[in-house]
């Protein structure tokens, strides 16, 4: 009961308790009713003038029958609507969404999705329930985590209004299902075109986020970094400062599993059996396929080594020690050094060194790959 | 039925065609049923007590002789029935020989200590705190049980106004209601 009733009600009881009952006096104070007269009446209630009662019969039945048609029509219309809402944490769920927010079908997107959800009972759910069904099979799976909690969240909606609401309905309920479990996500959330398309097998909304992304990644493509981690090209996109305008996130990433430069540094040093103070080094954040690595290097002046570190694991999974100046004497018998996948060994011995100052320099690039160190290397090959 | 019409008379309307033909047990009948309704209404415009009761016994003899010249219109005759009771509240009010301010924050003494004795802190708060025709507005529509689309008509005051005043003088009666408690 509303408080307005409940006052409402006190009013009336109160005036109920203190009104008079004065019956028998006022059928004491009646005089004779005059008689009753042939005259048309002429006082009238002051009421609303009402309309015939057939008439206002079927008006009623017009407007009831106009509600109903709007109301199918609108419902129609709503009904047949549709977006859809791509949840990823590397196994990425696929909703088409009604004008209603209710799920009309669910795509697992990659082979990670359809080992990790079961998408069975999510058709018809309202979509934050749906979400937070999903979100809660990723978290047992162990695909959401306080180590690994990005989350891509992408709308398929040309309709800017619509997508907002969208978005944010999934990340509410996504946010909320994850707090349960004391972990906070971080979320990527985009609008993607209806006309979007996939590469590679990945998914739409993945497709989409890289693309955004490797404008900012001197060469490479969408392609190639299509299928690395969530939280790999966060990490890495925040330690370039990336930011593609189209997209908003919200959270942090848990960047304590990375290792930082630093560390690969003292990795690197620790292996080649240096003190970091006592070389000079450097390490860049680069890409070995869908891997986030280093390529830390130690300068000990007549040698230097370049390793491929890990940065989620620190493992070293590549290094190459180059000997400068060499002289002839210094190569005959020397130990093939461990080469880097595709170069050959260079066992023969050459007629000379060549000039050093012709030999073309490494590529001054801030986001190297291997590809292209050893496409370094092997120019060293052809001119030696 | 009435034949002219078609339309079947509501009970309080055969109440009143009763009284019509002298019916005393009608009449009787009928001031059981809406006396509460009519007695707060006259409260609410007068804020007398001594007058509402007065307004109370006055509606009813006034029914005794306007019956006749009743309609029927298949429509509870409430409204009617408080039209009377308005226009007698008038006259009373005119007859008063202390003239009471519309907008006075304050009501006459003798009722306010009636109500405090009686402990009616929701009748006090509605005479003493509302001014005219938010009280009335408020009586009507609480005890009486009238519409507010009836309310407004009765009162010749638009639709609008009628709820706009209605819903702030509840507001304000929660609010002091609350501070009271």
């Amino acid at each position: 009961m509303s408080a307005n009733e409940k006052l409402n009600i006190a009013l009336r009881q109160e005036i109920s308790a203190i009104t008079p009952n004065r019956v028998d006096d006022l059928l004491a104070r009646l005089g004779e009713q005059p008689p009753l007269s042939d005259e048309t009446p002429v006082s009238e209630i002051p009421a609303v003038t009402r309309m015939p009662s057939r008439l206002r019969r079927q008006l009623i039945a017009a407007v009831l029958a106009l509600v109903v048609l709007g109301g199918g029509i609108f419902y129609g219309v709503r009904s047949a609507q549709r977006s859809v809402v791509i949840l990823d944490a590397d196994a990425p769920v696929a909703f088409t969404v009604d004008g209603f927010d209710r799920v009309r079908s669910v795509r697992l997107e990659d082979s990670h999705a359809v080992s990790a959800v079961d998408a069975g009972d999510l058709s018809g759910k309202r979509l934050d329930k749906a979400v937070a069904e999903v979100t809660e099979q990723l978290i047992e799976r162990d695909l959401l985590s306080s180590d690994e909690n990005a989350v891509l969240l992408s709308v398929q909606e040309d309709g800017k209004t619509r997508a907002d609401a969208l978005a944010k309905k999934a990340n509410n309920a996504l946010t909320t299902a994850a707090a349960g479990h004391e972990i906070t996500p971080v979320v990527v959330m985009q609008t993607i075109p209806e006309n979007a398309s996939s590469i590679n097998g990945a998914s739409l909304g993945k497709t989409a986020y890289v693309d955004k992304l490797v404008g900012g990644i001197e060469g490479k493509e969408t392609a190639d970094l299509v299928h690395a981690s969530l939280e790999d090209l966060m990490y890495f996109s925040n330690q370039k400062g990336l930011n593609p305008e189209q997209v908003k996130r919200v959270g942090t990433l848990n960047e304590a599993v990375y290792y930082t430069a630093d560390n690969a540094v003292a990795i690197a040093c620790d292996d080649a059996g240096y003190e970091p103070s006592a070389v000079e080094t450097s390490a860049l954040l680069g890409w070995e396929n869908t891997d986030l690595v280093y390529l830390a290097t130690v300068n000990a002046g007549s040698r230097v080594g370049y390793y491929c570190i890990s940065a989620r694991t620190g493992e070293i999974l590549n290094v190459y020690w180059e000997e400068l100046n060499q002289t002839q004497t210094a190569l005959d018998g020397q130990t093939t050094p461990p080469t880097l996948p595709g170069i050959p060994s260079n066992t023969s011995p050459g007629t000379g060194l060549p000039d050093i100052s012709e030999l073309p320099s490494m590529p001054a690039t801030s986001n190297f790959d291997i590809d292209s160190i050893i496409h370094f290397f092997e120019l060293w090959d052809d001119i030696i | 039925m009435n034949v002219q019409t078609g339309i079947v008379p509501h009970a309080d309307e055969m109440l009143i065609s009763k009284i019509a033909h002298g019916d005393r047990s009608a009449l009787a009948a009928l001031y059981e049923r809406y006396r509460e309704a009519v007695f707060g209404f006259a409260l609410s415009s007068l804020r007398d007590r001594d007058l509402a009761e007065d307004a109370l016994q006055e509606t009813f003899l006034q029914v005794w002789t306007a019956a006749q010249r009743y309609i029927v219109r298949g429509k509870c005759p409430v409204t009617w029935l408080l039209g009377i009771t308005k226009n007698v509240a008038r006259t009373l009010r005119r007859k008063q020989l202390t003239l009471l301010d519309e907008d006075a924050p304050e009501i006459p003494e003798t009722l306010d200590r009636y109500l405090e004795v009686e402990n009616r802190m929701v009748t006090r708060t509605v005479l003493g705190k509302l001014g005219e025709p938010d009280r009335e507005i408020v009586m009507l529509h609480a005890v009486a049980g009238l519409k507010h689309r009836e309310i407004a008509q009765m009162l010749e005051l638009p639709l609008s106004t009628v709820l706009s005043k209605y819903n702030r003088s509840l507001k304000k009666l929660r609010s002091l209601l609350e501070e009271m408690l």
